[in-house]
């Protein structure tokens, strides 16, 4: 479960419109807690020649094409974002995400996950399902969060908690 | 496909959560109204319910009476009477507000006592009186004087007549009579002229609307439920009825409300409702009822009430016109402190705005946000907290920096007991305002007036000789006395600048004598001519003489 903070979103947006260079510099730092989760992530994707010919892309038609795999597309749809994103249905507005955005990689990720290594497909996979829960549990991003044992959440907060300590003391001086 | 992402922190913004609340309490809020519009509708239909039964059950009661009535009628074998007693009971009823109900029973024991249609009603009618005199009710009344039509006075003691009872059996029944209504005689009137008599009048009439609803409903009822149906099958007509009813007030409201809240409708209904007020047949007969005023306007009708409410009529039209003077005067006051008032702050907010474009504070800034020494910083900040007017920051940084260049702490408490510097160009004000005092002071001579002299401090030897030096132009002249120019003082440099010689007179007893000094020395070239010449001259004649360096020359 993400971590709740009140009021870090205004404070973004503050900074953006009063301090951007201050804004800028959040969102750097913010940057600099998740590249190494997002590259960790990337590394845990299969090259081509590692998973089944058949799902690579070339040899995939009709509905499922779009869902072929490509090591590439998959490594570059493994992303983060670090400006607070909409408010879902939950009414929750994330400050900092990782993304799995690309179908192939999602499917690499999640596949088994609930059903277990059964069938033809999972089995043959690879990788290792590592997650706390059912909805956390995946090959790439969540096997890498969960690998990074949270120092990218406490990052991601303290450079929140250090913007809003900068903007502060800037505000009290001028 | 599910959105794969990890939120490694958010912030819950409530929407869903407060949208949720919002839905529910309008749900709760719809729930109630419906509840509420549903019990209102349920009374209103059981209210209805309950009208029309006591409508149906009126009509079955006088419907009830009149039969029996009319059945004893006929078998007294006066049948042909039945349409006038009928319209004789309806008209006592209107007159005594007694109900018919009543009164029928008690015609018909009278009828049946005496068999005769017109005494009956002479009787029934000082029955009336007799009881709304003596306060007994109607039934009772008429039973007395049924049984005293036979002879059975008993019952007549009650109206206290005065008689005894072996009196009443003496007399006879039109002797009681007389008695009775010699002593009740217009009570009926009496009553119905009080409060009580006339309710008694309205009761009578809203029993009979009652009856005739009553009426009314069975027979629609009898209709909708055909001729030939059950007392059931009517009773649920009479409720499908009630709900209609109710429906039908419920779905006038609704359009009332409806139409109400129409923009511009709310004006149009409330000159309606004002119509509607003045010629309303309520208003009207409200109007009716006022005593009409027998002079001018509401008055009675002197000249000194009429004057009175022209006064009244002025002052009220004067206070009126004052009252919109002041109003618009403390209008115009409130439009003038709110414009001053958004001027102050147009201003206020443009101060604040061009503070962006002072140039001081956007190098301050700028230089805060470049790569400063933690000492340059607080400078900064210092010089950026002052502009700003900031003091209690600039305070908090002086110290910073006082206690930084001398941890020890004693340059700071050094600043804090230096005074404040001296404005270096303070004495000038002291001395304008000195100036000033003595210019002040100065008093001009009159000119037109002769001026007072005053000697000046004179050489004794001079003054022996009657000198008297000084520059007063009104030093007496004693006759033709000779004027003497020349003190020791007069004979100095001055006497040397000026061509004609200070002219200093004197009085002298008996001669005058005047004293002219030639030549003049005007220029410092002659001054050291004639000194050079005077040295020469010594040094010829062997005296001794000076050398005068800065001439270079000797003497």
């Amino acid at each position: 479960m993400p971590v709740k903070l009140q009021g870090a979103v205004a404070l973004r947006k503050a900074l953006a419109i009063v301090e951007p260079t201050l804004a800028k510099e959040t969102s750097k730092e913010i940057a600099s807690f998740l590249k190494p989760v997002v590259k960790q992530a990337r590394g845990y994707m299969p090259n081509n020649d590692a998973v089944m010919s058949g799902w690579l892309v070339g040899n995939q038609r009709g509905k499922w094409e779009r869902a072929a795999y490509d090591a590439g597309i998959a490594r570059k749809g493994i992303t983060y974002k670090s400006t607070p994103s909409r408010v879902n249905r939950q009414g929750f507005s994330a400050l900092a995400s990782i993304f799995n955005k690309s179908a192939a990689g999602a499917i690499y990720e999640t596949a088994g996950r609930k059903s277990g290594q059964t069938g033809q497909f999972t089995p043959r996979l690879g990788g290792e399902i590592i997650g706390d829960k059912q909805k956390m549990q995946g090959r790439n991003i969540f096997r890498a969060f969960e690998e990074d044992r949270g120092k990218a959440q406490d990052g991601v907060v303290k450079a929140i908690f250090k913007a809003k300590d900068k903007f502060d003391s800037m505000k009290d001086k001028v | 496909m599910a959105d794969l992402r990890i939120d490694l922190a958010a912030e819950f913004k409530g929407k869903k959560a407060f949208k949720e609340a919002d839905k529910s309490v309008s749900g709760l809020d719809k729930a109630v109204g419906k509840l509420g519009k549903q019990i209102a509708s349920v009374f209103a239909a059981q209210k209805i319910l309950a009208f029309g039964k006591a409508s149906v059950k009126a009509f079955a009661e006088d419907q009830a009476s009149a039969a029996r009535l009319t059945k004893t009628v006929d078998n007294l074998g006066l049948a042909f009477a039945n349409p006038a007693i009928t319209q004789f009971i309806q008209k006592l009823s209107m007159q005594s507000g007694i109900v018919d109900e009543t009164l029928r029973p008690a015609f018909q024991g009278l009828l049946t006592t005496t068999g005769d249609v017109t005494k009956s009603m002479d009787l029934l009618t000082k029955a009336v009186d007799i009881s709304r005199g003596s306060g007994v009710d109607l039934a009772t009344v008429t039973q007395d004087l049924a049984n005293g039509y036979v002879g059975i006075t008993r019952g007549l003691k009650k109206y206290n007549l005065g008689l005894s009872q072996a009196q009443l059996k003496s007399k006879s029944f039109e002797e009681i009579m007389g008695l009775l209504n010699k002593q009740f005689n217009g009570a009926s009137a009496t009553y119905l002229e009080t409060y009580a008599g006339k309710m008694a009048i309205l009761n009578t009439a809203a029993d009979n609307a009652k009856e005739t609803i009553g009426k009314g409903l069975v027979d629609a009822l009898m209709t909708v439920g055909g001729q030939d149906t059950n007392i059931q099958s009517v009773a649920t007509a009479m409720q499908n009825a009630a709900d209609a009813t109710a429906n039908f007030a419920r779905g006038i409201g609704i359009l009332v409300a409806k139409i109400t809240n129409i923009p511009g409708l709310a004006q149009l209904v409330k000159l309606l409702e004002l119509s509607i007020k003045f010629t309303s047949p309520a208003s009207l007969i409200s109007n009716l009822g006022k005593p009409k005023p027998t002079g001018y306007g509401d008055y009675s009708g002197s000249t000194v009430d009429y004057q009175r409410k022209q006064d009244e009529k002025a002052a009220a039209k004067a206070k009126a016109v004052a009252d919109a003077k002041a109003a618009a005067l403390a209008k115009s006051t409130l439009k003038s402190q709110k414009s001053l008032t958004d001027q102050q702050k147009k201003q206020a907010a443009l101060k604040k705005d061009s503070g962006i474009f002072d140039m001081q504070q956007i190098q301050l800034i700028a230089a805060l946000k470049g790569q400063l020494s933690d000492d340059d910083r607080k400078r900064a900040e210092l010089q950026l907290a002052l502009l700003n007017g900031n003091l209690d920051e600039a305070d908090k940084l002086t110290k910073q920096i006082l206690m930084a260049q001398d941890a020890t702490g004693n340059l700071y408490k050094y600043f804090l007991q230096t005074p404040d510097a001296k404005n270096p160009f303070g004495y000038l004000d002291t001395w304008i305002k000195d100036f000033q005092t003595k210019l002040n002071a100065l008093q001009f001579p009159d000119l037109s007036k002769p001026s007072t002299y005053i000697g000046a401090g004179m050489d004794p030897a001079l003054a022996a000789l009657g000198v008297v030096a000084g520059y007063g132009a009104n030093i007496p002249q004693t006759g033709s006395a000779s004027t003497v120019a020349s003190n020791a003082v007069l004979n100095g440099l001055a006497g040397m600048q000026s061509t004609s010689g200070f002219v200093s007179t004197q009085s002298v007893t008996g001669s005058n004598v005047q004293v002219y000094v030639q030549g003049s020395v005007v220029t410092e070239q002659e001054l050291i001519d004639a000194i050079q010449a005077g040295l020469q001259s010594n040094s010829l004649s062997g005296a001794p003489s000076q050398i005068g360096r800065i001439a270079g020359m000797f003497g």
